[in-house]
């Protein structure tokens, strides 16, 4: 008797090679034991793929084309330990080169923050560091603690003449200021404290 | 696992991963020849049994391994099995060539007179006697083999040598599963009809 299988050839050849499903199998099993036909074509299967793999050799590549390879591997292996510190080092030193930024960005901006908050209030209003004691007289000239020298030229008198006045007055002292490098500095003042 | 104390039977006892791992981290050239030794085989006999020629297996197989080394780090992943991948390189490798010549040549090709395919395969544990007739047997299946259409045998060696399942053949072959079933099924039909021949001659000799 004739099977009757969905595609016979297909389910055939892959219940030869093993790759059938196990709802597939019993389907397959089935058939043989009703298609005699069938049963004939898949054992001639099976033993002309066992008899081809029994005898298909297994050969190993010439020693010399084994050897090219293998000093081939051997250069590969070569670059590839040359081109490793390098990308060590540069990855190192751009480190050591992020973390210097880094700390020296914080500084001076430490620094910056410590200059300009003596004499900007949170409100961002400039003040003048004028001592306390001094009253600012108008027409007198004075110095804010950013070194400008302000005089008040309003009037009528001569340039020059004030300048002068003001140049003569001035004097070194010491500069304490906390934010102030610990070296002492020299700058003129018009302050008398 | 430290691997600059590892002994050679160490490399032998490691999986094709680790080794790979090695190869490509530590540039350890023991790792790269333990993995050359244990798959060699197959993928030599898979180049030679679809070229037929001794001088050009040998640089197919060269040129692989060179692609290998060279092209581990860009195109290996490791997401896969490294053995795969190399097969697929030998097998793209071995159709280019055929591509190139247009023609799928036999075992037995005039162009290389001097190479015998069949001193080359091992027969250590055979007689004389058997390895005369282990010759004759390797000899008049290859020839048969040699014969097939090339689709075909292209299927057969990609199922022996790299024990691929027919999916993996589908996809490395670019047809369907059912196509490549029907090239594995034509195939040992026609290899049945070449042996029922090969028989045939044999008893019409003896006669």
């Amino acid at each position: 008797m004739k099977s009757t299988l969905p595609n016979k050839d297909e389910l055939t050849i892959r219940f030869v090679m093993g790759e059938i499903d196990p709802s597939e199998q019993v389907l397959m099993q089935k058939a043989l034991t009703e298609d005699e036909n069938l049963l004939i074509e898949v054992e001639a299967l099976r033993q002309t793929y066992a008899r081809c793999t029994r005898k298909l050799p297994d050969m190993n590549p010439p020693a010399e084309v084994q050897q090219a390879i293998l000093e081939k591997v051997a250069v590969q292996a070569e670059k590839a330990a040359q081109k490793a510190p390098v990308r060590y080092l540069t990855f190192r030193r751009l480190s050591y080169a992020a973390a210097a930024t880094v700390v020296l960005s914080a500084g001076l901006g430490w620094n910056y923050i410590n200059n300009d908050s003596a004499t900007i209030p949170a409100d961002g209003s400039v003040q003048t560091a004028i001592p306390a004691d001094i009253e600012p007289v108008m027409n007198t000239p004075w110095i804010d603690n950013r070194d400008i020298l302000h005089i008040n030229t309003a009037g009528a008198g001569n340039l020059a003449t004030e300048l002068d006045s003001v140049t003569g007055r001035l004097r070194p002292v010491d500069d304490m200021t906390p934010a102030s490098r610990p070296a002492r500095q020299l700058q003129l003042t018009g302050s008398t404290q | 696992m430290n691997t600059n104390m590892m002994s050679a039977a160490g490399y032998t006892q490691t999986d094709d991963d680790q080794l790979v791992r090695m190869f490509r981290k530590n540039n350890d050239q023991l790792a790269f020849k333990t993995l050359l030794e244990r798959h060699q085989s197959k993928i030599y006999s898979y180049i030679y049994s679809m070229v037929g020629s001794g001088d050009v297996a040998n640089d197919i197989f060269q040129d692989t391994f060179t692609k290998v080394i060279t092209k581990m780090d860009d195109t290996y992943n490791e997401q896969g099995k490294w053995i795969a991948w190399v097969m697929r390189i030998a097998h793209n490798a071995t159709i280019d060539y055929l591509r190139k010549q247009k023609r799928f040549v036999d075992v037995n090709a005039k162009d290389d007179p001097d190479y015998d395919f069949y001193e080359r395969i091992p027969d250590t544990e055979l007689s004389a006697q058997e390895g005369m007739e282990q010759g004759e047997s390797h000899k008049s299946l290859m020839k048969h083999v040699a014969a097939l259409p090339p689709e075909q045998r292209e299927v057969v060696m990609l199922r022996h040598y790299y024990e691929m399942s027919f999916k993996e053949i589908a996809d490395l072959t670019g047809v369907s599963i059912n196509t490549a079933l029907g090239r594995m099924r034509y195939a040992l039909i026609n290899l049945r009809k070449m042996f029922e021949q090969e028989n045939a001659n044999e008893i019409n000799a003896t006669e």
